[in-house]
Parts: structure tokens; sequence; C-alpha cells
């Protein structure tokens, strides 16, 4: 049979539709932000003013009060809860694992928050955090405890939506490490117990540093939407009290969209979407580092 | 109606129906109109509004459907609307706070170039004249501007107290500030009973609505001379400090622990239980106290104008609420709409929007007897806040000096910052979003 040279033409153009479909979804909406960023949209007559400011908006950004508060509480939020999500994903997946098919009820079970409506979640907490009749202050009561105003004392009401996002974002790392911990070779752990490791040396020593790229790889995951954070904060506390629960979406929210004003909300968005790609360069870089020191 | 399962009719009076059967033959003789898609928010009047909708639509026959939304929802879909090529809306619901900006935008069409004989009806109040509105000059004015906007709903606050109580201590209706906080003291006994709740939440619009008379209340203002131009911010005046101080010492000698978390459904739902003693709110929440499903205090709780400084006068904020057509509908929706307007402004009409359980905007049913009967008391607060009621700001930047006065005053009352600190960042920030606006502004300098 003879074979045909087809050249790069037909298989870079095999790409083409799909590129042209990155391109619509992808890019194009980035980069109309991006341009957006240097204008002053306004209306007028019924009619759109668009004015070209050049970086005024990006110097803005550092007067902004809202978004400096929401950028310390996001991460915050992000570095606590991914970190709590994690760890309790781990145990959780590393106990369902050992249980064999025993666990499917548990299973079931830890991944219904992911599965429940963000408007729900912010229902039921919203109810359960009531200063008057929430569960939780009823609770307390019956242990001779005062009640805790959990969403309005500037203290308490990150921790509360942390806890909130913990709930709700658990089974997302625990699916993912459940079938981390499941694809762990036995016969590395049966060696080492052979060789007198006790358990807890046998995961410090064996288990931990091969599920390694898979912790990795999930809170990378899990830090990216902890990022996005809005709907908890939205529905429980509007960013309040004070800044106290201010994130960097909810500031979009307000300044793009309650506020009207699409440059400056264009702004912030460009130096989000940029930073958040920055620092998951980074730790993909040092985890590649790494990776090849090892 | 689209929500016409939701409310029902039950509550609907033998004359309010009389009366509205006898509209019904002055409208049999308009024409029969295509349906119209009203855009409206979720507020505690949108009962009677859809009560008085479905007796116009039992009337002439014609079709209006109501798109509920969450307040900051409306207005972002009413942006959407007059932005678009084409308004999915034949009637836009604007909130007194942020009319401007859909005035300003030049979205909505003068109702004389629908209907060029259409006239407000005398007795509908004009609040501050914001139907009017002069395009060239960019200001509020009834000599000059285009008639935009019918008046919906007054949505003027009054103080809801619970007379029972005050009659067995032989009190009256705090007049001043001074008497409010120390009623409020003396009723104050916590968790049974909280002396008064106050909304201090962050929201579009919450707390600076709920602040304003405070701060008129004691003489005081957001800019120098806003009629005139003058936009120096004058919120970090004596007057301020004042107020917010009040506003503040109320919350924590005699209300709720919680008090920067609660919002407008929060008191609601506080005074109906029975476990507040005071509360500002919009008159429209005057229907769920009285009725008994809802309330365990029916027939108690009475309302009066609100309080003052010595010296100084009462000013209830008006949030009322506006209809407006936008510019970018057909024609024949653009009729169907005013023909809506023409039929809800009659007197006859407001007196049954009345007895339905809203709150008209018409002297006719303020003055009528039916505002007489004891059932309906707050109509008679209605007749003394009217005349004193002002409104927050009337340039399209509503929007931006709010998020900053939300933010401002909720960390004063969450005890994050002081108030002297919130009154000159707030002054500051709001001065700013003037200037980069082009007003002509300035702030007083740091109270210390």
């Amino acid at each position: 049979m003879t074979s045909v040279q087809l050249g790069w033409m037909p298989k870079y153009g095999s790409l083409f539709p799909a590129v042209v479909f990155f391109l619509a979804l992808a890019v194009l909406p980035v980069a109309n932000l991006i341009f957006l960023s240097f204008m002053d949209i306004s209306w007028s007559g019924g009619v759109v003013q668009r004015e070209f400011v050049g970086l005024e908006n990006y110097a803005a950004l550092g007067d902004d009060p809202l978004l400096k508060a929401g950028i310390v509480n996001t991460l915050i939020l992000v570095v606590v809860a991914t970190s709590c999500q994690v760890l309790l994903g781990l145990a959780l997946a590393i106990a369902c694992s050992s249980l064999g098919h025993s666990s499917r009820l548990y299973r079931t079970l830890f991944i219904l928050p992911i599965l429940i409506p963000g408007i729900i979640i912010g229902a039921i907490w919203r109810l359960m955090y009531n200063f008057q009749f929430g569960i939780i202050n009823q609770g307390l009561d019956l242990l001779g405890i005062p009640a805790v105003d959990w969403l309005g004392s500037p203290h308490l009401a990150l921790a509360s939506v942390i806890v909130v996002d913990i709930w709700h974002w658990t089974p997302f790392s625990f699916l993912l490490l459940l079938a981390a911990v499941e694809g762990l070779p036995k016969d590395v752990s049966e060696a080492a117990k052979v060789d007198g490791a006790t358990a807890w040396q046998e995961f410090r020593r064996v288990s931990l540093p091969l599920l390694w790229p898979a912790i990795f790889m999930t809170f990378i995951f899990r830090a990216v939407i902890a990022f996005k954070v809005f709907d908890e904060v939205f529905l429980l506390t509007s960013g309040g009290p004070g800044t106290a629960t201010e994130v960097i979406s909810f500031t979009i929210y307000q300044r793009f969209f309650l506020q009207d004003n699409p440059g400056y909300g264009s702004a912030i968005s460009v130096a989000v979407i940029f930073s958040v790609a920055l620092i998951i360069a980074i730790a993909l870089q040092l985890q590649n580092r790494r990776e090849a020191t090892r | 109606m689209g929500i016409r399962s939701v409310f029902g009719k039950s509550f609907a009076v033998t004359t309010s129906t009389a009366a509205v059967l006898g509209m019904g033959v002055l409208a049999a003789a308009a024409q029969s109109q295509p349906p119209i898609n009203v855009v409206i928010n979720q507020s505690p009047w949108l009962e009677g509004f859809a009560s008085i909708v479905e007796e116009y639509e039992d009337a002439t026959g014609n079709t209006v459907s109501l798109d509920v939304n969450p307040y900051a929802g409306s207005l972002e879909k009413q942006r959407n609307a007059v932005r678009s090529d084409k308004s999915e809306f034949d009637l836009l619901i604007v909130n007194g706070i942020f009319y401007p900006e859909m005035y300003h935008g030049g979205f909505l069409e003068p109702l004389k170039n629908i209907d060029p004989d259409f006239e407000l009806d005398p007795q509908v109040y004009t609040y501050g004249d914001t139907p009017w509105f002069d395009a060239e000059n960019k200001t509020v004015n009834r000599e000059t501007g285009d008639l935009l906007t019918v008046p919906v709903n007054p949505n003027i606050t009054l103080m809801f107290y619970r007379k029972d109580l005050y009659d067995e201590k032989g009190l009256s209706a705090p007049e001043t500030f001074d008497d409010l906080l120390a009623n409020a003291k003396m009723f104050h006994n916590p968790p049974e009973m909280y002396g008064i709740v106050q909304r201090a939440s962050r929201g579009t619009v919450s707390v600076t609505w709920d602040f304003f008379p405070y701060i008129n209340g004691y003489g005081g203002s957001f800019f120098r001379d806003e009629p005139n131009g003058d936009f120096f911010v004058t919120l970090n005046s004596e007057a301020g400090r004042n107020a917010l101080e009040m506003y503040v010492q109320l919350a924590k000698e005699a209300g709720p622990q919680n008090t920067a978390s609660l919002t407008q459904g929060d008191l609601i739902q506080f005074l109906a239980t029975g476990k507040a003693v005071h509360a500002v709110l919009p008159v429209a929440a005057w229907a769920q106290m009285d009725d008994p499903n809802k309330s365990i205090v029916p027939g108690k709780i009475d309302f009066a104008t609100l309080p003052h400084a010595d010296g100084f006068d009462s000013t209830p904020a008006l949030g009322h609420w506006l209809a407006g057509i936008p510019k970018n509908l057909d024609d024949a929706q653009k009729v169907a709409a005013l023909e809506f307007l023409k039929w809800f402004q009659k007197p006859e009409t407001q007196i049954a929007y009345a007895e339905l359980g809203g709150a008209p905007v018409s002297a006719a049913a303020y003055e009528s007897d039916f505002a007489e009967k004891p059932e309906n008391r707050y109509m008679l607060a209605m007749r003394t806040a009217s005349p004193q009621a002002k409104g927050l700001w009337t340039i399209p930047e509503g929007a931006e000096i709010a998020a900053v006065m939300e933010l401002g005053l909720n960390r004063a009352v969450a005890g994050e910052i002081t108030v002297v600190d919130a009154l000159n960042s707030m002054a500051k920030d709001m001065a700013k979003v003037l200037a980069d606006a082009g007003y002509k502004t300035g702030n007083l300098p740091d109270l210390k």
C-alpha cells in the first residue's frame, strides 16, 4: 500500500474548528473584558457612551477599600477552607477505602452537600446560624451557653462562612482523593508492613508520598474554586458585617453590577484573572521542581 | 396575571369590588389592549399591588403579568431591558432611589409622547416632583421637565410601635429621638422583648435609607445644597455625629445583639412575633402587622411619623416607587402600559388599592372615609408624614453613594470602627465619587 504524505495542512486544518470554538468561547470574552477595563462606560439619551481612560481604572484599584478587604478575606478563606477540605477529604477517603464495599452508604452520604444547590445551602445555614432561633444557638442554650451572633459579629462572620464552605466542598476533595487512595498499589503497602512498618509509618513514608501529586492537584483545583466564592457570602452575609466577609467576587458584583460601573469592574476582573493564573503557574512550577528533585 | 395563584383574592373586600366594578364601566370603554409585562420587586407592598392588578384585569379584560424579583435583581433586569434593542418589559417599577439612573440615561418615554392629553391626576402625590425630569438641565423639575413616570407606591418610613404596651404605661408616640431612646430602654428586656429593632445590614440601599431620617432629624444632610447643584458633602457634621451616635446607641442599649446583620424582613419578623416594641419600616409593612395569619399582634401596632431632635423637623425617607415606560417598545405596548397607569391613578382605583391592602399614592385615598377606620390607622400617620418626607438624592450616582454609606454605617453599628471614623471615611469616599462624576463637591474637615 502506498503511503500518502498529507503534510501539515490537513493536520492543523482539522484543529481549526476547535481553535475557532475556543477563541469564541474563551479568548474573546476575556479580550473584551480587557478592552472594557480601559473604558469609562455610561448611558445618555438611551445610548451607551464609551470614553477611553487608559490605566485610570487600574490605578483606582489601590484605593478601593472593598477590594483590599476582599483580597485579604479571600486569601484567608482559600487557605483555611481548602486546607481543611483537603485534610478532611483525605481522612474520609482513607476511611471509606479501608471499609471496602461496605462503605457505599458513607460514600453517598459524604457527597450529599456538593449536590445541594447553593441557594438551598444558603437558606439551610442562614437558618441554622440565626441568632434568635437558629438550631446552633438553641443547642448552646440547652447547654447554658449564651447565644452567639455567628453572622453578625465581625470576629466570627468569616469563620462562619468558612465552616459552610468546608461543609459544602469537602465532598469535592473526598471524591478526587478517594480515586487516588483506591489507585494506590497494594503491594508497596504490604511490603512496608512485612518490613515491620507501623500503620502510621506506612502512611507517612509510603502512602502519603504516593498520594502527594493527587493531594496537590486537589488543593489547586479546590483553591481555584474557593477563589471564586460568591454564593455563600451573598446569601449569608452580603459581605458584612462591615467588610468582615467581603470577598473578591462580591466586590466585583457590587462594582460591576450594583454600581453599574463596567469599566472599573472589568479592571478588577482582569487583575483577578491574571493574579490567580500567576499563583497557579507558580504553584505548578514549584510542584514540578519538587518532582524533578525526587 | 402571573402571580395570581400566589396571592389569590381572599382579602379583597366587598366594597372594593363594588368600587372597581363601577370603574369597570369606564374601563370597558377603553379599547382592549395587548398584554403587558411589568417588572417589579418583592416588597411588603407587592401583595396589594398584585391585587389591584387583578382588579384591572377583571375590569378591563386586559392581561398584566408581574415579573417579581428581589430588589437588586429587579434593578438589574430593568437595566438590561432598557439597554437592549427592545425591552422585554412594558412597565418598569423603578425605585425612588434609582430612578435618576433611568432618567439621566434617557431610557423612559415621556408619557405625553404616548398620549398628549395624559396628565397626572391632581390628587396623586408627587413626592418632591420626582415624576418630572428636565433632560436638558438634568434636574427633577415639574415646570420645565417631561412627565416620565407615575408614582405607584409611597413607601415612606413610619415609626411602628406597640400601642398596647404604650397604653399600659400611659405613654404617647415618641416625638423626639430622646423620647424614643428612653421608651425603648424602658421596654427592653432581651431576649423576650427588644426595645427597638433597626436595620443595619449591608444591602443595596438598606441602612442608608433608615439612617436618612436620623441625620435630617438632627438638622443635618448628606449634601450642602443639592437642589441648587451644591454637592459639598456634609455628612461628617456635628448633626451627622449626633445622628449616628443615636442610631448606634439605640442598637447597643435597646436592640438585639445582631443589629448589624438585621434586614427589613427581620424587623417585620420581630414585630409580628411580638418580640420588639419599635421599628422604623416602610408604610406598606402595616398589612403584615394586622394580618392574623402573619402576626401575633394584630391591632396592637400603631404608626407615627418619625422622631426628630428638639428644634428640628421629622423627615421620613422617601423610597417611593415610580412606574415608567421604556422608550425601546412598540407603540402599541406603550399605549397598553399607559392605559394601565391611567386606570391606576384614578381616585376610585386608589381607594380600592387601599382597601385591598396596598399603599395608595393619592390624597383621594388618604382623605377618604376609609382612612378614618381604626384598622386603617396607618393612613392617618401617612397624612402627617407624606408632606414631610424627603428623597435621598436625585442624581444617578446613587448606587455608588449608597455602596459607600452601606459599608460605613454597617461598620459603625457593628462596632468595627467608631462613629467619627465612619463619618469621616464616608464623607471622603462620597466626595470622591461625586468629584469623579464631575459635580461641584468637597467635604467638611474631619470630625475629631
